[in-house]
């Protein structure tokens, strides 16, 4: 049933390859969508979920490589299967140091094909969960008042209270209560968590004066 | 004395010259093979004039001969390299055309499997739609059709001179191969012998395609004889006339012949023993005789093979021969 949110979008100029190719992943539990050319397809509305593309390298129009470029600057995050009726090794290499998951000759095996796309979405999804965690963690951390944020960063580093009042020149139980506000505003109770969601978010760590003792916390 | 010396081929010829030569008290040119005692063949150019006297008899013969042999072997080395290179533009269009083929042939065979692998997928979860299903078959027919479509393209390319049949002789077409041929044929050593049945009933056919018919299977004769000796290279050229009603033209090499187990395999798709070879040639002589509506057969013979084919005579030659 997950599988349903997952979808598998076909690009090939041939039609009966492309409703052949629907009808395929369709009975493999997947919802497939069917492009005649890849402007086609940049045209429909970025689908949140995770998402194959499965193209036919040599098309009229965009291909290949260059529609590689053209989603990367859309920032989707489709996984792209390629399928050719050739076997172009130089057009094949390309493709798959660009990201591309496999490199499938026409005419293949049904069985490596729902393969290569199950990987492709597994690694879409991947992807996918990477990037709302990310989102997440930054949600929550934009509500922290800059004085929090100042404390946050100081607190991934390793600092004591007693410390982090030093460097900003304040008390140690003003510092106490900036950090109970800190931890609950990120819905975490320890120090490791608090440091993984300062990578997840990309917050690096203060710097600190000359001469202060940093004790790294555990998890980090 | 002289003329004993010259090819025979090339005696008639040389004696000619000179007589006229003679005759006529002019100065003659003459190129000719002699042939030396031990077997080896020169090629040799004679200039002369007869010098007469003044009854106006001949006086004597002034003259020079010049071997030629490097030079023409030159020439004929340069004609077989400019062969060579017909033949392989020849071949890499044949090259081209199964590459094309392939692909295109390639799209219908993908939506067939994967519309096969697809129904297969819907019935091992037992709950197929049959409308879909419905669909998925008439895909699968139309994908097929399409195939036989591209298939039948090929026979189209084979058949391109369809129009321009008209009655010919087969024995002109032998002839006209064997001059195409000569200096293969002279490189590589080989005699051919011809048989030729006179007064031939013509076919209705396209001359160039038979052509291309008979030189594909002496270049096949000439192939199958690479490994034996030059001195028994041989290949005889037959035609005869059968029952009035059609043409046969066999062509035997005495060479390393035919896959015993199954001889019919050469007529196979890409079927070849050369290291090279695409293995199409012997399909699209085949295409090129059935599409005369004729038959080409081969067949293992004592020291070699034999293949032959046979070509309806035209209408009306046999209301000729008949009448």
């Amino acid at each position: 049933l997950s599988k349903a949110r997952k979808l598998v979008c076909v690009v090939d100029d041939d039609q009966s390859v492309r409703r052949a190719l629907g009808r395929l992943f369709r009975s493999a539990g997947y919802a497939a969508e069917t492009f005649a050319s890849a402007e086609d397809y940049l045209s429909r509305e970025i689908f949140e979920g995770p998402i194959c593309l499965v193209l036919d390298v040599r098309m009229p129009g965009l291909k290949g490589p260059a529609l590689q470029e053209a989603l990367e600057e859309r920032g989707a995050c489709e996984q792209i299967v390629f399928i050719t009726g050739h076997g172009d090794v130089p057009t094949a290499t390309q493709a798959m140091k660009k990201g591309a998951v496999d490199f499938l000759m026409k005419p293949f095996d049904d069985e490596e094909l729902i393969g290569a796309v199950k990987r492709a979405l597994g690694r879409a999804e991947e992807y996918l969960h990477k990037r709302r965690e990310r989102r997440e963690a930054r949600g929550r951390i934009d509500k922290l008042t800059p004085r929090e944020f100042d404390v946050f960063r100081f607190v991934i580093l390793g600092l004591l209270n007693k410390q982090i009042a030093a460097e900003l020149h304040t008390a140690e139980k003003t510092i106490k209560v900036h950090r109970g506000r800190v931890m609950q505003k990120l819905r975490v109770t320890s120090v490791p968590d608090l440091v993984r969601i300062s990578q997840r978010g990309g917050v690096a760590p203060a710097a600190v004066r000359h001469g202060t003792k940093v004790h790294y916390p555990a998890g980090s | 004395l002289f003329l004993s010396r010259v090819h025979p081929e090339d005696r008639n010829a040389a004696d000619e010259a000179i007589e006229r030569a003679r005759a006529e008290s002019q100065t003659f040119e003459i190129e000719y093979r002699l042939l030396r005692p031990d077997g080896d063949i020169r090629w040799l150019i004679s200039r002369g004039r007869y010098v007469s006297d003044d009854h106006g008899g001949v006086r004597e013969l002034i003259g020079v001969a010049i071997d030629i042999t490097a030079q023409v072997k030159a020439d004929l080395q340069l004609r077989l390299q400019r062969e060579e290179m017909a033949r392989m533009s020849r071949v890499s269009s044949m090259g081209e055309l199964t590459a094309s083929l392939a692909h295109e042939l390639n799209q219908p065979l993908t939506a067939i499997a994967s519309n096969a692998a697809a129904g297969r997928r819907w019935l091992a979860q037992g709950a197929p739609d049959p409308e879909m299903f419905e669909e998925l078959l008439a895909d699968v027919a139309t994908d097929a059709r399409r195939a036989g479509d591209i298939i039948l393209g090929i026979h189209h390319f084979v058949r391109k001179g369809e129009g321009t049949r008209r009655p010919i002789n087969l024995n002109e077409i032998v002839r006209e191969v064997l001059r195409l041929l000569h200096s293969d044929l002279l490189g590589r050593g080989t005699a051919v012998e011809t048989q030729c049945a006179p007064n031939l009933p013509s076919v209705d056919a396209d001359p160039v395609h038979l052509q291309q018919v008979l030189l594909n299977l002496l270049m096949n004769s000439l192939e199958a004889m690479q490994s034996i000796p030059a001195a028994k290279r041989r290949i005889v050229i037959s035609t005869t006339c059968e029952a009035n009603s059609s043409v046969a033209v066999s062509v035997r090499d005495y060479g390393s012949g035919l896959p015993a187990d199954d001889v019919d395999k050469v007529f196979a798709h890409f079927y070849s023993t050369k290291p090279n070879g695409m293995g199409m040639g012997l399909t699209i002589v085949r295409s090129i005789v059935e599409s005369h509506g004729g038959k080409l057969r081969a067949e293992n013979v004592d020291k070699g093979a034999r293949f032959f084919f046979t070509l309806p005579v035209t209408r009306e030659s046999e209301a000729r021969e008949v009448a």
